[in-house]
């Protein structure tokens, strides 16, 4: 989908997304915003979970982290598989981990170990066929 | 301060008689002629230069065409209708009578914001209703609301030399005769209040559809996928927000999530 021009830079995001899928049928994104005005930013994070066709994966545990660094606000947004797998205690514990990682480190790190948490529990629920014979 | 409004006199009553009313005892009503030099200031409005720069106008264009343009500028109508007076004074000065009846009076009544125009017969299929309109209401009244008499007669006045084609529009002789009197011969067409108004909307939309870009392309995204990260524009998401709008609805209440801030 070409949506940019794609650039090709190391970023701790990058790794911790490629770590997080590789053994898991999951799929994790992150979108980053500086927008001026943002009333909701859960609102907005749905938004671009359907616009980038995310619900369409086949378990449904696509994971979306919106974050807006000029307004400092987030959310994440997790598909019908992950949530009916995780529950929604998941989801604020994974806020409140995010919260604190933003406040105590720089914010592409504290996606990063956040996008950690989401990998393992990804792994847990759902495996490769690969990782599961492993 | 109330508005300049304007009026219309009938232009086929420029053949009837003139009816007696008891005229003001003031200079211009009393006398039976036209002023001189084609330009009455009883309240002394007008500059010097302004009023010698359409003097220097008005008598040269009825040189030239046989077109007589005078204007008359009165304190108060002292109760008078102004219409009527206007339409008496053109009677009383033989307007009518000069050359093929092309006479135009332009009287202005100070105390009561009202500005008139009486047309002779010549110059019937020349200036016409609307012709008229527009003088008085784009070039004449705005200036008048403005404070601006000087400006609001040259402006008018030379709006009318326009419509009649005069000679001395064509021959660069009336920018000569206003710079003589250091009058600004770009001094023609004065914006009415509504262009104005219309170059202030839209000047002020402008600015805030400036700062709407602004703040548009400065609020970049980035989004991260396992195969890399991309820029996004603020153009393309508008391109597919138009072209995926309709694919956008989706059954939200099974998905599960939060939002907090930091």
């Amino acid at each position: 989908m070409d949506i940019g021009k794609n650039i090709k830079i190391k970023s701790p995001i990058l790794s911790a997304i490629w770590d997080a899928e590789r053994d898991s049928t999951g799929e994790i994104r992150v979108h980053l915003s500086k927008r001026w005005f943002e009333p909701d930013p859960f609102a907005r994070a749905l938004h671009l979970f359907t616009r980038f066709g995310m619900s369409k994966t086949s378990h449904r545990n696509a994971i979306l982290i919106y974050v807006n660094l000029r307004k400092r606000r987030f959310a994440i947004i997790g598909d019908a598989g992950i949530h009916h797998a995780v529950g929604q205690n998941f989801w604020e514990s994974l806020s409140r981990q995010l919260r604190e990682n933003l406040l105590s480190t720089h914010s592409e790190k504290a996606i990063a170990l956040t996008i950690q948490s989401i990998g393992k529990v990804l792994k847990e629920h759902f495996p490769t066929a690969k990782s599961e014979a492993v | 301060m109330s508005r300049w409004t304007q009026a219309f006199a009938d232009t086929t009553q420029t053949h009837s008689e003139a009816t007696q009313s008891q005229f003001s005892p003031n200079q211009a009503a009393s006398s039976s002629t036209a002023p001189y030099y084609y330009v009455l200031d009883e309240p002394k409005i007008l500059g010097d230069h302004t009023r010698h720069a359409l003097e220097s106008l008005l008598i040269e264009h009825d040189r030239l065409t046989g077109q007589q343009f005078i204007i008359a500028i009165f304190q108060s109508s002292q109760g008078k209708n102004t219409a009527d007076w206007t339409h008496q004074l053109f009677n009383q000065w033989k307007m009518a009578e000069h050359g093929q009846g092309d006479g135009i009076l332009l009287t202005v009544f100070w105390n009561e914001r009202k500005t008139q125009m009486e047309i002779g017969y010549g110059l019937d299929s020349v200036m016409t209703g609307p012709k008229i309109q527009e003088t008085l209401s784009q070039y004449i009244i705005p200036e008048l609301n403005n404070n601006q008499p000087a400006h609001a007669l040259i402006a008018g006045v030379r709006h009318v030399l326009e419509i009649l084609d005069s000679p001395l529009l064509e021959s660069g002789k009336a920018a000569e005769i206003l710079q003589t009197d250091g009058i600004d011969p770009k001094l023609t067409r004065v914006p009415s209040a509504s262009t104005t108004k219309v170059w202030y909307y839209f000047f002020i939309s402008g600015i805030i559809f400036f700062v709407l870009a602004i703040s548009q392309i400065l609020s970049r995204e980035a989004h991260f996928t396992r195969d890399g990260w991309f820029r996004v524009s603020p153009w393309y998401w508008n391109k597919e927000f138009l072209s995926t709008h309709r694919r956008l609805s989706y059954d939200s209440s099974e998905i599960g999530g939060t939002s907090g801030h930091w």
